[in-house]
């Protein structure tokens, strides 16, 4: 039981994960490798003021959400400059800087990671796996929620807007750095949320757990759930955290399982990524640019 | 588009739940047979760690192989299963709740890894699993709780001797490389501050993360700075790229190692730009011994395996027949998990490969310390 | 001091030869697939390892270098003609293309661990010798071998590039494909070559970055990023002037920082640069772009 719940759990926060890159890149078009970073940031300020700090939880959270703001939104400042590829490898990069720094400062651990004590919030334990799996669903919810709003909000016609013709949104008025900025803010909000949750229920962060695994996954969950719909993340999320973990029960030669993971994992995802663009559920599929000459 | 997302999604989860339904009435779900005691082995089998969790694999295999053929975990058969946690503490988490829950593990082998022992040492306590680690060094482990135990000995006394040694043989001035992982940096801390407790110094101490290849700058610094000695503190793959690099650069002070070293991979890796470095003996593992149970391991080991085993291997045999030797003890009369801990609190001294040890109160264990080194292209004993 | 400078700037110049290596091989490959793709960090990370299969087998070092080359070339033509042509004409967006070759990559390494284990292994015969050149700067035969290799290879694509036909119909294709069928290129045919090619150089810089240190399944990982950044500098043009710039500048902000604060913070400066150089770059065609 306490293995369903804890797959409920990562089900939970990834899928939560996977709904910002949802709002970010299905509807704002701008498609980002950095969310582990973000999702590490909130992670390590959680574990560092319930640690260290012994802060209360009320400060921890705030705080978390607050770093994931800041941390997506200096990701915003530098998508405004760069297109599409560019951006994508420069995300990749921005990770890689996060990683290294963490594990090279003391102050939270650095290679040591930082343990964090239980934490009771009115009698509840946020490490248990049930108390984990009702908050990390609700984050859930709320990210579907909120991704779901915000499809139907004017800001999220405008994103879409931009997303697709960035010359013609600013013709009709619609200014993109301000869309863009709002809709990485709200998505930088989840993630550090997810931190959050993430480090009070396993109360351990270390730099192994936001490595460029995570980061791919991420990406990944949100394409192959399918962009432009709330549910896309959802769908990602629950065929990304459960295949893995399906592949434990998959009986393979002893020798060579981890190997064998590796190469199903990635097969499937290239395969299903290129089968199916659209994602399973999604309504939009980053087109290939107007101007692109590639051999016919 | 939707409805065939929808078709897809629900195939999927039919596919999954049918899979699951199957694994179920085959027996795979539920805990254990009546009679059978699990053992759970968490091991990095894939990732950045793998090569070592493959190493730890073969050797449970083999040590779980032999138990079985002569009978000596006790009445109760034991089943091994093995699960991989990627040295990543959220997948080892996961990794240890299904064995926990899915497979009914009464005890849980793992992990090679600090950072993911140091995680699944809460679920230990709060769900009374003993846990055993082969091969975590952290010090942070020793107060990780009384279900947590491990048969790596601590940074401390590592780090200590190998100090104790340099100064005593007149080497003041050192530099430091170490690997920026906890074993690499508790073990560069320790051995820092016992220096120059002794009166030496620290000429240069430089992190390196464990996936470098490339040494040759710090080296260049070190060259310049013309010390006494370079340690370095990290495992065997990165110690053997640095020691050749090292050679090439014109540096030949004496280098001084880790006990992590001691692995026939450091031998082939570095050439002859190993010879005569130092290092300590503290897994209390010697692959050359003449003692008639290492000698049939490494045997044992070659013949199934084609590779000479080293203390990764030796480290998880011996957790392998701890909990052997422990399920005996007990298991005709109460087989769980509080049992188990309480015979390793007061267990006889065990003779293992790794020498002779008990537990003590924190679950750590104190191993005797030789110092070794590499003549003409092989580990010997230093003089 | 000197000979400090002097001995870093061997180690700076080792590492830009390997990376210049990568880039030049990853823009080849960009003027066909026009994406950036993780594919070529499949030839980074096979090649090495089939020369280490060779050397095995034959003993031969030499051996096993050209073997692992030429397989190398076959495997890019290959990819390209079963791959790539069917994936330009799909109209996927770069993200995807990327999304799915970093599945591939993952497979690859899967492939590699599977076959050869997950112990690093060793594939060059050199022990510690080295050359010994005056103000006491030592070169390892590795090293070596690293900035010989880079620097013919580097004038060889001079050469071909900008003096022969083949050089200039490539150049052609990388400025517009269209015109450049219509000018009855034959473009598939030099696609196919710039893809083989492009794998030979990718490989040549696993195997040289192979050298003097340990290969695992894990190791091509970085050494593609940072590749994947210079040839973002110079993609759109082909200019793999600026590619070697950008090359140049990480190797050597990496060799001066691992001197100045240990190998563990050179990643992360190096990261920077990167950033920095993207976002330079980028800026920078932006402006020429608004200029037209």
């Amino acid at each position: 039981m306490e293995y369903l719940l804890h797959l409920l759990v990562m089900f939970g926060i990834f899928g939560a994960l996977a709904s910002a890159a949802n709002i970010d890149a299905g509807y704002g078009g701008v498609l980002s490798f950095a969310y582990a970073a973000v999702f590490g940031a909130g992670a390590y300020v959680t574990a560092y003021l319930l640690g260290p700090q012994s802060a209360p939880v009320w400060l921890a959270l705030p705080a978390a959400v607050a770093v994931g703001i800041g941390a997506n939104l200096i990701v915003a400042a530098i998508a405004s400059r760069l297109a599409d590829g560019d951006f994508a490898v420069a995300t990749l990069a921005a990770h890689g800087l996060f990683a290294a720094v963490v594990a090279n400062t003391d102050l939270v651990g650095g290679p040591m990671g930082l343990q964090i004590p239980q934490v009771q919030v009115g009698g509840l334990s946020l490490s248990s796996p049930i108390v984990a799996a009702a908050i990390a669903l609700s984050l859930l919810t709320l990210s579907v929620a909120a991704a779901y709003k915000l499809q139907r909000s004017s800001l999220g016609r405008a994103l879409r807007v931009v997303r697709e013709d960035a010359v013609l949104a600013r013709s009709l008025g619609i200014d993109a750095s301000a869309c863009r900025v709002a809709a990485m803010a709200a998505s930088g909000a989840l993630v550090g949320a997810a931190g959050f949750v993430f480090a009070s229920y396993v109360q351990f962060v270390h730099p192994d757990s936001f490595t460029t695994r995570e980061a791919v996954l991420i990406v990944c969950m949100a394409i192959a759930g399918g962009l432009g719909t709330p549910w896309g993340a959802v769908a990602g999320a629950a065929l990304l955290v459960l295949l893995p973990e399906g592949l434990r029960w998959v009986g393979l030669p002893a020798a060579s399982e981890g190997a064998m993971r590796d190469i199903l994992y990635g097969s499937l995802l290239a395969a299903f990524v290129l089968l199916r663009p659209a994602g399973l559920f999604g309504c939009f599929v980053p087109a290939a640019k107007p101007h692109d000459t590639t051999v016919r | 588009m939707k409805k065939r997302g929808w078709i897809i999604l629900v195939g999927l989860g039919l596919l999954i739940a049918g899979g699951l339904w199957f694994a179920s009435t085959r027996g795979w779900f539920s805990s254990r047979a009546p009679n059978e005691l699990t053992v759970g082995v968490i091991l990095p089998l894939s990732g950045d760690a793998a090569s070592y969790g493959e190493k730890g694999r073969r050797a449970v295999e083999m040590a779980r192989d032999l138990a079985a053929q002569s009978n000596s975990c006790g009445p109760v058969p034991l089943r091994v299963v093995f699960e991989d946690s990627a040295a990543s503490p959220a997948t080892g988490i996961a990794a240890f709740r299904k064995l926990r829950s899915s497979d009914g593990a009464t005890v849980v082998i793992g992990d090679v890894v600090s950072a993911v022992t140091l995680a699944l040492a809460p679920l230990a306590e709060e769900g009374h699993t003993v846990l055993l680690s082969p091969t975590s060094s952290a010090p942070a482990i020793t107060n990780a709780g009384p279900y947590t135990f491990r048969i790596w000995p601590s940074d401390l006394a590592e780090g200590t001797a190998v100090a104790e040694l340099a100064t005593s043989r007149g080497l003041r001035r050192i530099a430091v490389m170490h690997m920026n992982n906890d074993y690499g940096t508790a073990i560069a801390g320790i051995f820092e501050r016992t220096v120059r407790a002794r009166r030496g110094e620290i000429v240069l101490s430089a992190a390196y993360n464990p996936d470098t290849t490339e040494f040759r700058s710090t080296l260049t610094r070190i060259r310049a700075a013309r010390p006494d000695a370079i340690y370095i503190a990290g495992y065997f793959a990165d110690t053997a790229v640095i020691v050749r690099q090292a050679r090439a650069l014109g540096i030949d002070v004496q280098l001084l190692g880790t006990t992590a070293i001691e692995d026939e991979g450091f031998l082939q890796s570095a050439g002859s730009a190993a010879e005569g470095i130092i290092y300590p003996l503290a897994t209390g593992f010697d692959a050359a011994s003449t003692d008639p149970a290492v000698v049939r391991f490494v045997t044992g080991f070659r013949q199934r395996f084609g590779a000479t085993p080293g203390w990764v291997e030796a480290a998880h045999y011996d957790a392998f027949n701890l909990v052997c030797r422990a399920t005996a003890a007990v298991a005709p009369n109460d087989p769980s998990s509080d049992a188990i801990r309480r015979y390793f609190e007061g267990m006889p001294p065990f003779q293992g490969l790794g020498g002779t040890f008990s537990f003590d109160r924190n679950g750590d264990v104190v191993k005797p310390i030789v110092f070794r080194t590499v003549r003409d292209g092989r580990f010997a004993a230093l003089r | 001091m000197i000979e400090s400078f002097a001995q870093l700037g061997i180690i700076a110049a080792a590492s830009f030869s390997v990376y210049a290596l990568a880039s030049l091989g990853f823009l080849l490959i960009y003027i066909p697939a026009k994406f950036f793709n993780f594919t070529a960090a499949v030839p980074v990370l096979l090649t090495p390892y089939i020369a280490y299969a060779v050397i095995q087998r034959s003993g031969s070092f030499a051996l096993g270098c050209l073997i692992s080359l030429a397989a190398a070339g076959i495997l890019g033509g290959f990819l390209y003609q079963v791959v790539f042509r069917r994936l330009g004409a799909s109209g996927y967006s770069a993200t995807i293309q990327l999304v799915a070759t970093l599945g591939i990559y993952t497979a690859a390494v899967g492939v590699i661990g599977l076959i050869f284990g997950q112990q690093s292994v060793r594939i060059d015969p050199f022990e510690s010798e080295a050359i010994l050149l005056p103000l006491e700067i030592r070169v390892s035969f590795a090293q070596a071998l690293s900035i010989g290799t880079a620097a013919a290879a580097i004038l060889c694509f001079h050469v071909v590039w900008r003096r022969t036909e083949v050089g200039l119909r490539l150049r052609a294709m990388a400025d517009d494909m269209i015109l450049a069928r219509i000018l009855s290129i034959p473009v598939s045919r030099y696609a196919m070559f710039a893809f083989a090619a492009g794998f030979v150089l990718l490989g040549l810089a696993g195997v040289l970055g192979g050298f003097d240190s340990a290969l695992r399944p894990t190791f091509a990982f970085p050494l593609v990023v940072v590749a994947m950044v210079a040839a973002a500098v110079g993609q759109g043009n082909a200019r793999f002037a600026a590619a070697l710039a950008a090359s140049a500048v990480i190797a050597i902000a990496e060799t001066a920082v691992a001197w100045y604060a240990g190998e563990a913070w050179a990643r992360p400066v190096s990261l920077v640069c990167l950033i920095v150089i993207l976002v330079w770059a980028g800026t920078q065609r932006r402006n020429s772009l608004r200029q037209v």
